[in-house]
């Protein structure tokens, strides 16, 4: 019997939060390092386990690109027992991290083509490592177009880096989904800002990350532009309590989200019935 | 592969000799039914090789109801180190063919890249010995249907009973081994074998399929029935109790918890089995629960034995022992559940047209 396996797969390894900062009232970005210098070795698109010792584990997206001197990047809302713990933590603190886990988004593959980003909410978060690197060897890709919607303007996550990331040659559009007080920019669903998208040829990619609901009309109104669905990318949320294909929480029908995903081209997930919603 | 041949009367002699050499456990009577326990005498031995599968089946040997992952300190120099398996090597009698499948296929699931260390390590130690069936269980068992009648691997023994005698297939080296520490066994005659041979084909017009269809094509009618009607009605019955889980061989989802200990100083992670039917088993930190519906979640336990597992792994991961449809307060029967799709299924088929 084969005894060649990791002691250590569901063991945490300890990283120390290096800095902690509060993004919007509700998100909080943790750059995290481990104390003996290893990077964590990621691809945009993958996800680890967090542990807040002592309450427990959370999948997380990776926010940051890789390598970044070791460090790297989660962003986090606080909604449960993990995250909210996670939220009382600050710098010079440790937790445990699993990762990182399943796949990326398959940016080699991806070069030479224009490139679509849909993000909804924090559907930001995932795609904020493939837009950083993307954008740092720009010339390598088409033109980088990014369409983000939230409810509202004080949801904006990473503000400040949007102005980078249009002075690096990315085309930005932001809306708000109903008007506010101060805000002068788009209102609308960010389906709305895809009315005077134009989608031409076979070089053209889309990643879209958002909340359920978003997908099915974001797809809708791509498919009515001509989207193609194996160039077309999205990120699935599911509960990956174990992150290793075992305990079966994330499955969507036969599919096992933590390791086949969480990344998917909708040619992969359109004939899976409890993918998207209806 | 070799076969061994003991006399039948010789049987518990081995065993003692075997509980020698190694820890054993075995189905024992429990509360009207089997269950599996440690024996440390054969005269505990509770089957007369006929018994209705036990209530637990023996995948909590390799798989226990909970397992300690990790331990952690907390405080000053926080440290988390994995749980070391230490178990003494257990040899499992009396195994029906269903629970060998039941085994093999958890094999199949738990030491697939990446090998999960605790299943490996506890797999290690375990000697599996079999105990081939010659009648049906009862009216839920249906291991005929979904292929699982007659084993050719999975064991490290398999005695067969043939009149007076055990004959007695050696699927390992450690089997042979253990059998050897007996000089009452013995090596088999050609004729004795062919006459096994034949009584086993006559076995299975005992055994008649009482699933309609072909088990090779339920992928194919789950697809076409995932928007059934019948999904719905199941679940207007069903409890969610997570009591077929519990008890089936090839269930192998489970949860992950951590605990603290008093005063804070350290924890645990555990794993738990978990249950496919229970509400929040789909449920994300953001509240969304992908299966929210009890007739999503019967349809998806459904599916993932008789189409998902079997598209990934090649084998139906139903392996007919009944034990779900003994244990369902409403009598959920997934036997009932696939004839019944079919039987639908080839109503609503459209008339081929007239000539």
């Amino acid at each position: 019997m084969n005894c060649n396996a990791d002691d250590r797969l569901y063991t945490p390894k300890l990283a120390r939060i290096i800095q902690a900062s509060q993004l919007t009232e509700s998100e909080r970005l943790f750059r995290l390092r481990f104390p003996d210098g290893e990077g964590l070795g990621h691809k945009p698109g993958q996800f680890l386990e967090l542990s807040v010792l002592g309450v427990g584990e959370a999948p997380i997206t990776i926010a940051s690109p890789p390598d970044e001197d070791g460090c790297f990047e989660v962003c986090v809302r606080k909604v449960g027992n993990v995250t909210s713990a996670l939220h009382r933590l600050s710098e010079g603190d440790l937790v445990g991290i699993r990762g990182p886990l399943g796949r990326g988004f398959p940016l080699e593959e991806l070069k030479d083509h224009d490139l679509l980003f849909v993000a909804g909410g924090i559907g930001i978060i995932p795609l904020r490592p493939v837009i950083k690197s993307v954008l740092a060897r720009k010339s390598e890709f088409g033109r980088v177009i990014l369409f983000y919607g939230m409810k509202h303007p004080d949801e904006w996550l990473f503000r400040d880096e949007f102005a980078q990331w249009e002075a690096r040659g990315a085309d930005v559009r932001v809306t708000v989904d109903r008007p506010v007080a101060g805000w002068d920019g788009h209102v609308g669903v960010v389906t709305t800002l895809l009315a005077e998208f134009q989608m031409c040829g076979e070089m053209i990619a889309s990643l879209i990350v958002g909340p359920p609901v978003m997908y099915k009309f974001v797809l809708l109104g791509l498919s009515a532009k001509g989207l193609r669905d194996h160039k077309t990318f999205l990120s699935l949320e599911r509960h990956m309590k174990c992150g290793l294909g075992k305990c079966g929480h994330c499955q969507i029908n036969g599919v096992l989200v933590c390791r086949q995903g969480p990344t998917f081209s909708y040619a992969e997930l359109k004939d899976l019935r409890e993918a998207l919603l209806g | 592969m070799p076969y061994k041949l003991l006399k039948r009367n010789q049987y518990l002699n081995w065993v003692g000799k075997l509980l020698d050499k190694i820890r054993v456990a075995a189905p024992v009577p429990k509360e009207n039914r089997f269950g599996y326990a440690e024996i440390s005498s054969p005269e505990e031995l509770g089957y007369q090789n006929r018994y209705i599968p036990t209530l637990i089946p023996p995948k909590k040997y390799v798989f226990p109801r909970t397992e300690l992952l990790v331990n952690y300190n907390l405080g000053d120099q926080p440290q988390a180190e994995p749980q070391k398996v230490e178990t003494e090597p257990l040899a499992l009698l009396g195994v029906k063919p269903c629970d060998i499948n039941g085994l093999r296929q958890l094999d199949m699931v738990f030491l697939e890249e990446p090998i999960d260390p605790h299943y490996a390590r506890r797999r290690a130690g375990l000697t599996i010995v079999g105990m081939d069936c010659w009648e049906p269980c009862d009216e839920y068992c249906f291991c005929e249907s979904v292929g699982g009648l007659s084993v050719s691997s999975g064991y490290d023994l398999l005695f067969t009973e043939h009149e007076d005698d055990y004959i007695i297939s050696v699927g390992s080296e450690r089997g042979g081994e253990l059998l050897a520490i007996s000089d009452a066994v013995g090596d088999v005659k050609p004729e004795l074998l062919e006459a096994l041979r034949e009584g086993q084909l006559r076995k299975f017009q005992r055994f008649p399929l009482r699933l309609s269809p072909d088990w090779h094509s339920l992928p194919l009618l789950l697809t076409g029935t995932y928007r059934s009607k019948l999904w719905e009605e199941l679940g207007a019955k069903d409890l969610s109790c997570g009591a077929c889980n519990m008890v089936c061989p090839t269930c192998s989802c489970f949860d992950v918890q951590d605990e603290v200990g008093l005063g804070a100083h350290c924890g645990k992670k555990l794993r738990r089995w978990d249950s496919c039917m229970l509400e929040d088993f789909a449920k994300v930190g953001s509240g969304e629960n992908f299966r929210k519906l009890r007739a999503e979640r019967v349809r998806h336990r459904i599916l993932r034995k008789f189409k998902y597992q079997l598209q990934r792994y090649g084998e139906s991961f139903c392996v007919g022992c009944g034990r779900c449809a003994r244990a369902c307060l409403v009598k959920i029967d997934p036997l009932k559940v696939l004839n019944e799709l079919w039987e639908r299924s080839q109503q609503d088929m459209p008339n081929p047209p007239s000539a």
